[in-house]
């Protein structure tokens, strides 16, 4: 019996049922949090004396049980106690706890800079809040994080990591997506404990202290290097993008056009630097300190130090963001369990470093970046083994080729459910891309460093990086020649967190099943991938039911959306693939299953005539700034929805002259002072408005 | 042996084939589900005489003001203000909210007798009281009237070409100050009046004034028009403008300026896209200038005539910054140009241009018509 098919033991992976329990209490803190945490805290210090009595004596089995599920749901809490302790929002020390704190009211703050992220007109700095002061009153100490919106000017885009500001802002809630199936940009910032934002003027901030963190020497070390790369590659090309992003993990070089492309061919995790360019680096340094004399056993310290230092050197020169040192931790972690030669360790590595993360921000567990590195790390070290047993290459080149292949196959086993939930599409070409990129990766990288290294003598550096460039642009060429093949890219699949539950148990009995070859666990991972299906046959059926109003929310646009079944009837000032349309309502038209709309079928339950729409047994009336009645009707039409755009100038006492409706719908493309005006109106007369910029999208089933 | 992998009893194996027959029939099913937009069709009768019904009821035409197939819009007409057609309204230039006033007030039984009701009726912008003016026929005794004249003035109106007066002469005919600086400063800029209703645009110059001036208003080239039969017929058939067209690529600044909706400043500013360009190759790219709304494009759009592009874009002979002051081309396109040409050699034809990639298709297609490859 190999030690891979060994039989499952908790004793061989100590920390692995503490790490679940924990997990557990995470996400339990989450999702029902409890508003008094100090009860949890003190229920944990008082279970955790006696506890530590009973660890030292010798118990009998039935003690020793108790014990343990006593430590199993001791550990339980403290995660949920760690997970509610964690948010910021909810410390007496929150700005926004103040009493006399209000949003939209202009307070003079004092924080520091902890991130920054340019676009093209503005700047976003992630801002760690000191102190607050309102107008003529003296300053309070207050923490909390802040979302500050700069225009980018000179001024602005030299500021760093680190570096003290004051300025005066009106905070606000971050907005939440009025859109069904828009991005939750509030939710995500709440994982980074981030729950306002504001927005400055040119001249509302000044520097104050411009001492720089470690975070913000990196940024300089992080500024000179790629200096170093725009001197020798060519300004503004695709290929200084694709080296600036992988090298150093500076993104912003990076066009839409080239991220979705590498998206689409499913190697976009070359662009982002994780644990894929740490081993190489970690692969480079054992090499190069593991030749000749070096290879002796008694050199296996020295050189794990050097593996280590040459990491996290790594680490600070790509700018310490959160994920490289996400990356960093765990690959650390990875290399001391290697270096120790124990088979089970390469799990115990990963499980430690996961302890430790999570031990420090909790909310790491919903961090995407978090749970793929983790998962494709798993994946690759369970399957890749197995896979690449199945077939024998005797040609040395194919099997190298055969080992990279079982490689990107093992990591997209184990992460595809995860690709499909977040990013609803799954790309079909990813060995392909795979094998290439991750090859050309490997060169670039090393090409990058050597570049670094002879930057002073110029013409040993312009070779390396003419190879450079060649080999980018070989890069860039091949994933757009592999973007333009027809069905590489599976999208527009959605699926529920039940399928994706079911999905993951359906692969960790598989493994269970290859380690243990029982063929009951073979017929419960068929089975969970049976109910899986079964789920997602129920969601397929309940589209093909749904008779839905939908009316989105568009700035300046107007967009009304018919679902009858699988058909969808449009009436839209914007064309059908107008770009702006892809953030906030082909994500929901995709996950009802009506992303296209077939104009080739003859439509059974719609009908249009001029201003009113019929939709089965009701009617949409649109009013518009053309309505322009000579006379009033002896009877209002009635009808069930008016929708009012574009600002039409009349009262919605006058409309109802001509329209007798359930539901009043001001959407997007009306003035706001307008449509206040309206919705006063409606609650003076008593008849329902919907306003989508307050109350978002309307939404109507029937 | 019985450990070994590939070891199924029988029963495991039928478990086995139940199970991915039954994975496969569940992934194929959605495809048979029964889809409710399938079904009966709803009859749209009913609805359909309802809406037609209400649409007679409320006599609202939806297509009055822009016809479908985009032919010109009617030559405005004079006609009796207190008895206005939409038509006639619409002819006039006035937009729908004001025409839907005006007819509610006349429908109410309101009067337009005089000039100076047109002039309280609050629903109209100045520019549009203007721009009605000359058209409005009111009743032989309530004629636009040569409103409170000054009594020294009146006497010394005469007929003047509104071309050639000065500062003097505006002043000595009851013209306040800064309607009188306007009117020069305009000459001096080079404008020129061709008819006489252009005078009423001055900046500053009450409609009162220009009324009072309008029966005096000579103007060489016109002037059959303005001379003996302007006493037979009522004051507006003066001042009926002919429709100016002019040539997007050869107009100058005052030709622009002659349309509706375009002044100094947007002429500028089309003048400066279309140097930039090369000239418009196509009309529609008068749309493109900072600031101009479609309103007035839509307005002005049939007046305007294509012709040839003034400069070519000589793509195997600019460099870096010339080639990126074009407007249709960012820096990094045309550094991919250059780098492309400088590596591969000069382009022959339109089809080159594919090869580079990062070059999108719509900058291709916008450029297409200004390359040449000499």
């Amino acid at each position: 019996m190999t030690p891979e098919n060994a039989a499952f033991s908790w004793r061989e992976l100590p920390l692995l049922r503490l790490l679940l329990f924990f997990l557990t209490g995470i996400f339990l803190a989450w999702y029902f949090p409890w508003r008094h945490r100090e009860v949890v805290g003190l229920i944990l210090v008082a279970t955790a004396l006696p506890g530590c009595l009973g660890l030292t004596r010798t118990l009998s089995w039935r003690l020793n049980r108790w014990l343990g599920s006593g430590i199993l749901v001791w550990m339980l809490a403290f995660g949920y106690w760690r997970t509610l302790d964690f948010r910021q929002l909810d410390q007496p020390t929150h700005f926004s706890r103040w009493a006399g704190f209000h949003t939209d009211s202009t307070y003079c703050w004092q924080g520091y800079v902890l991130d920054v992220h340019p676009t093209r007109e503005r700047l976003r700095l992630d801002v760690r809040i000191d102190a607050l002061a309102a107008p003529g009153q003296p300053a309070l100490a207050r923490t909390g994080k802040l979302l500050l919106y700069l225009p980018a000017d000179s001024l602005s885009s030299s500021l760093l990591p680190g570096q003290q500001l004051q300025f005066f802002a009106a905070a606000r809630h971050l907005p939440r997506p009025l859109n069904p199936a828009g991005f939750d940009f509030a939710t995500w910032q709440a994982r980074h404990n981030v729950f306002h934002q504001a927005f400055l003027p040119a001249t509302d901030w000044q520097l104050t202290n411009p001492h720089l963190s470690l975070r913000g020497q990196a940024f300089q070390w992080r500024e000179y290097l790629l200096r170093i790369l725009r001197t020798y590659l060519p300004e503004g090309s695709n290929e200084l993008a694709v080296a600036a992003a992988l090298i150093l993990g500076k993104k912003d070089e990076l066009s839409a056009d080239l991220r979705n492309a590498y998206a689409e061919t499913g190697a976009v995790h070359v662009l982002a630097v994780s644990g894929l360019h740490l081993g190489f680096i970690a692969a480079g340094l054992s090499l190069l300190f593991g030749w000749g004399p070096l290879k002796k056993r008694t050199w296996r310290w020295p050189r794990l130090l050097f593996i280590l230092l040459g990491i996290w050197a790594f680490a600070l020169l790509t700018g310490l963001s959160p994920s490289v040192l996400r990356a960093a931790t765990m690959f650390s972690f990875l290399q001391v369990g290697l270096a120790s030669g124990r088979k089970s360790s390469v799990y115990n590595s990963l499980i430690v470093s996961a302890f430790l993360l999570l031990l420090l921000n909790p909310y790491l567990l919903f961090d995407i970046g978090f749970e793929l590195s983790y998962l494709a790390l798993l994946g690759i070290v369970f399957f890749q083994p197995r896979l690449y047993r199945w077939w024998y290459i005797s040609n040395r080149i194919g099997d190298r080729c055969w080992s990279l292949a079982t490689v990107a196959l093992a990591a997209q086993l184990t992460t595809f459910p995860l690709g499909l939930y977040y990013f609803h599409q799954f790309p079909l070409t990813f060995l392909l891309s795979g094998l290439v990129v991750v090859t050309a990766a490997s060169g670039i990288l090393f090409l990058g460093i050597l570049l670094f290294i002879v930057s002073s003598w110029t013409a040993v550096a312009t070779g390396v990086a003419f190879l450079l460039e060649l080999i980018l642009g070989f890069n860039n060429a091949f994933i757009f020649l592999l973007r333009k093949l027809p069905g590489g890219l599976l999208e527009g699949i959605w699926i529920s967190a039940g399928v994706l539950a079911l999905l993951y148990l359906s692969l960790l009995l598989l493994s269970r099943y290859l380690q243990q070859k029982k063929a009951r666990l073979l017929l419960g991972s068929l089975g969970a991938l049976a109910l899986a299906l079964v789920i997602n046959l129920w969601t397929q059926a309940q589209h093909a039911q749904q008779r839905q109003w939908l009316v989105y929310h568009q700035y300046k646009a107007t967009v009304v959306d018919a679902l009858d079944g699988r058909q969808r009837f449009s009436i839209s000032s914007l064309n059908e693939d107008d770009p702006s349309l892809g953030w906030s309502v082909q994500p929901y038209r995709q996950k009802r299953g009506v992303a296209k709309s077939d104009s080739m079928v003859v439509p059974q339950h719609w009908f249009a005539a001029g201003r009113v729409y019929g939709f089965h047994h009701q009617a949409l009336a649109v009013v518009d700034e053309t309505f322009a009645p000579a006379a009033i009707p002896v009877a209002p039409m009635p009808v069930e929805l008016v929708l009012i755009r574009n600002s039409p100038r009349l009262s919605l006492n006058e409309l109802t002259q001509y329209f007798q409706a359930e539901h009043w719908i001001i959407d997007g493309s009306n003035f706001p002072s307008r449509a206040k005006k309206w919705l006063e109106e409606a609650q003076y007369i008593g008849i329902r408005a919907h306003w989508t910029a307050e109350d978002g999208a309307f939404v109507l089933n029937f | 042996m019985n450990n070994d992998i590939r070891y199924f009893t029988r029963a495991e194996r039928r478990g086995i084939i139940v199970l991915i027959g039954l994975c496969l029939l569940l992934f194929l099913a959605p495809a048979w589900l029964p889809d409710r937009s399938q079904s009966a069709p709803t009859d749209f009768t009913a609805l359909r005489q309802q809406v037609e019904a209400w649409q007679a009821a409320i006599q609202e035409s939806p297509n009055d003001l822009v016809a479908a197939d985009g032919s010109m819009p009617a030559r405005p007409q004079p006609f009796d203000p207190t008895n206005a057609t939409r038509e006639q309204l619409a002819a006039v230039g006035l937009t729908p909210t004001s025409i839907r006033s005006w007819l509610s007030f006349t429908r109410q039984n309101g009067r337009f007798d005089t000039w100076a009701d047109v002039e309280q009726f609050r629903a109209l912008s100045p520019a549009e009281r203007t721009a009605v003016q000359p058209y409005l026929l009111f009743s032989e005794t309530n004629q636009v009237p040569l409103s409170t004249p000054n009594p020294e003035v009146a006497a010394t109106l005469q007929n003047f070409n509104p071309n050639e007066v000065s500062l003097a002469d505006l002043l000595a005919m009851g013209i306040p100050e800064r309607a009188a600086r306007s009117w020069v400063n305009y000459l001096a800029s080079g404008g020129r009046f061709r008819e006489p209703a252009a005078v009423g645009k001055i900046y500053n110059l009450a409609p009162a004034d220009f009324a009072r001036l309008q029966p005096y208003i000579t103007i060489p080239a016109a002037g059959a028009l303005a001379s003996t039969e302007t006493a037979a017929l009522p004051q507006a058939f003066a001042a009926i403008p002919e429709r100016v067209v002019i040539d997007i690529n050869r107009a100058t600044a005052e030709e622009w300026q002659q349309l509706r909706g375009i002044g100094p400043g947007f002429s500028r500013r089309i003048i400066q896209l279309r140097d930039q360009l090369g000239g418009f190759a196509n009309v529609d790219q008068v749309r493109e200038t900072y600031g101009l709304p479609d309103s007035v494009f839509q307005s002005i759009y049939l007046q305007l005539r294509p012709s040839p592009i003034l400069h070519t874009l000589r793509i195997n002979q600019l460099n870096v910054e010339e080639l990126s002051a074009h407007p249709y081309l960012r820096f990094n396109d045309a550094r991919l140009i250059v780098r492309y040409r400088e590596a591969h050699g000069a382009f022959h034809h339109q089809a080159d241009l594919e090869k580079l990639y990062g070059l999108s298709a719509e900058v291709r297609q916008k450029i297409a018509p200004y390359l040449s490859f000499e």
